[in-house]
């Protein structure tokens, strides 16, 4: 289990407590400027909370062992600022650094699992970004494939501005991950895809957490509309919720 | 793979091949074979009487060994010691150039960057008109070595104190204390006698002409030690090109890596540019170069980059000596005027 304890940072995440559990996709939803990629952030270890802890299988993530937390815990981020051209493959190579043993075949395999095997030998640079975040994905795949315990993969906004093809292929993946048994959070700010994907969702707004729980609960209209300072109606309009 | 050994296996015979041009050739032509017949005297015959052997009757000495013993002393005193420098010094520059383009995750990064040429720039002139030559002729390449640790550690540790990313931050304090320490050069310049500015100039334009024995023995460790430590660093300066937060997302702790590149470039380079002064362009250009051949894997660039910035500068070596002319034309501005061309050309290519 990943949990948060009154996880405070700075003036962006303000006390915000959560359980994730394994084979679940949680949905990190809300406004920008919510706190959501800031509370992704801390939950993958990037950030240091000024309060409280996070906890991964009842250890605080501070006392892991970095080269262990990378065997279990990837993180793929919203943006990547990657300007060499290392040709595709060798990018979801490096997922294998943390076992220390590069393994071209299963590089093969997970990129076949995604279709992108087609992408072998051609260069970052030259890809699409669609196609660039399926290298990234790939790659943290990759990261946690051998994982001993339990997997934990958090994605900061993985489809934003990806046309619909990939979102599908990149949402499917998280889906298939968590149907495995990994804990899988996600930053989410497309509501609509929140409801067709997630099982859970957090809902946070100017730092705090507003409500935790299963999504068809979490995005309620009324709620939605509060939350998102729009009207009742604009909110159902966009037809998302029962 | 079989290209990247294509690729090494060439550029090590190059190697090879230069190295050898650049201990026969000169002004006085000492073939190979005497090189060797030299070579072997020195391993295995060596003696106080061979030597006066060739004082007394130089002939006698050329019928007992095979080779004229000036020769081979022109060889080995003059010659070895600058071509062991052109290789260390080119490895060196174009290795760390590697390092901070990696670090940085920018290719237009290169050893400067971290304040070793301004640094080493304000210790020189310090040294040349501050303080009396106490140390005869190894004055100026200490004050120079001080001076950049010195410039390093200052914008090392002014970058952490910052709230920015560390890699923007430390860009930011370069820049700042490179102006800096560079108005304090031209202060010192304006101060100095002609003699003292001279000797500055000479140096700060880069030259691999004060090669002696006594140099290269106490410079080498400086910089042969990096330079097999910074191959173990590649596959984590991979990671770190995917960005600092992501590289620790992998594992890697990136603190770590950044102290050691900069610590081991810090004291090659800073080595280097102590004794042959500042060879602009090496350490930007070979990582590119090399990257259009064998892509950007730091694991296989470290080790070709070292293995080309040694052929370049060797080149360089080679061009200026085979220059006619009493004074030696400056390497730093032959590898600048030749590499900031071919720099244009390869931008102009492709992205790399």
């Amino acid at each position: 289990m990943l949990e948060a304890r009154t996880l405070t940072y700075k003036d962006r995440v303000r006390d915000v407590s959560a359980s994730f559990i394994p084979g679940a996709l949680t949905a990190l939803v809300g406004p920008n400027g919510a706190g959501k990629t800031t509370l992704l952030r801390l939950l993958a270890g990037g950030l240091c909370a000024t309060e409280g802890n996070v906890f991964l299988e009842g250890q605080p993530l501070s006392t892991w062992d970095e080269q262990a937390l990378a065997r279990q815990r990837a993180v793929l981020p919203q943006a990547h600022g990657l300007g060499f051209n290392f040709e595709a493959q060798a990018i979801v190579a490096l997922g294998c650094m943390p076992s220390g043993r590069e393994d071209f075949a299963l590089v093969k395999a997970v990129m076949a699992s995604l279709a992108i095997e087609p992408l072998w030998g051609r260069r970052y640079l030259s890809l699409s970004g669609g196609e660039q975040q399926l290298v990234h994905l790939a790659r943290v795949l990759v990261q946690i494939k051998e994982a001993q315990g339990v997997r934990v993969l958090l994605l900061d906004e993985p489809t934003a501005s990806l046309d619909l093809r990939y979102q599908e292929i990149i949402l499917e993946a998280a889906r298939q991950q968590a149907e495995e048994g990994a804990i899988v959070v996600m930053a989410l700010h497309d509501l609509s895809l929140a409801h067709r994907f997630a099982d859970k969702a957090v809902m946070l707004n100017e730092g705090c957490l507003i409500v935790a729980g299963e999504v068809s609960e979490v995005l309620n209209a009324e709620r939605v509309a509060a939350v998102y300072q729009i009207k009742n109606s604009e909110a159902k309009h966009f037809g998302v919720f029962c | 793979m079989r290209k990247v050994m294509r690729a090494f296996l060439g550029g090590g015979l190059l190697l090879l091949l230069l190295s050898i041009v650049a201990l026969s050739v000169g002004p006085v032509d000492v073939s190979l074979s005497e090189i060797t017949r030299g070579a072997t005297w020195e391993l295995t015959e060596r003696s106080a009487s061979s030597i006066a052997l060739a004082q007394e009757s130089p002939e006698a000495f050329y019928e007992r060994y095979g080779f004229v013993y000036t020769h081979w002393v022109i060889v080995r005193d003059v010659r070895l010691p600058r071509m062991l420098w052109a290789l260390l010094v080119g490895a060196v520059l174009a290795c760390s150039g590697v390092g901070m383009q990696s670090l940085f995750r920018n290719p237009l990064a290169d050893p400067g960057l971290i304040g070793v040429s301004a640094g080493a720039s304000l210790g020189a002139i310090v040294a040349l008109v501050c303080v009396p030559s106490v140390l005869g002729a190894l004055t100026l390449p200490l004050g120079a070595f001080m001076g950049s640790m010195l410039a390093v550690i200052f914008i090392y540790k002014m970058a952490h104190n910052t709230e920015q990313p560390w890699a923007g931050s430390l860009l930011l304090v370069g820049v700042a204390v490179n102006a800096f320490v560079l108005a304090c050069v031209g202060g010192l310049i304006y101060f100095s006698q002609d003699a003292q500015l001279r000797d500055y100039t000479f140096w700060a334009l880069g030259s691999l002409n004060k090669a002696s024995w006594d140099k290269v023995s106490l410079s080498a460790p400086f910089m042969l030690l990096p330079l097999v430590i910074f191959p173990w660093l590649g596959g984590r300066l991979n990671a770190v090109l995917l960005g600092e937060e992501q590289a620790g997302y992998l594992g890697v702790n990136v603190a770590t890596v950044r102290r050691w590149v900069i610590l081991l470039s810090a004291s090659m380079v800073g080595c280097a540019v102590a004794f042959c002064g500042i060879i602009g362009f090496v350490g930007l250009i070979v990582p590119h170069a090399v990257r259009l051949v064998l892509g950007p894997d730091n694991r296989r660039l470290i080790p070709a980059a070292m293995l080309l910035g040694a052929i370049l500068l060797l080149s360089a070596d080679l061009g200026i000596r085979a220059l006619p002319g009493g004074v030696e034309m400056p390497i730093g501005v032959v590898t600048a005027f030749v590499g900031a061309p071919v720099f244009l050309i390869l931008l102009r290519r492709q992205p790399c």
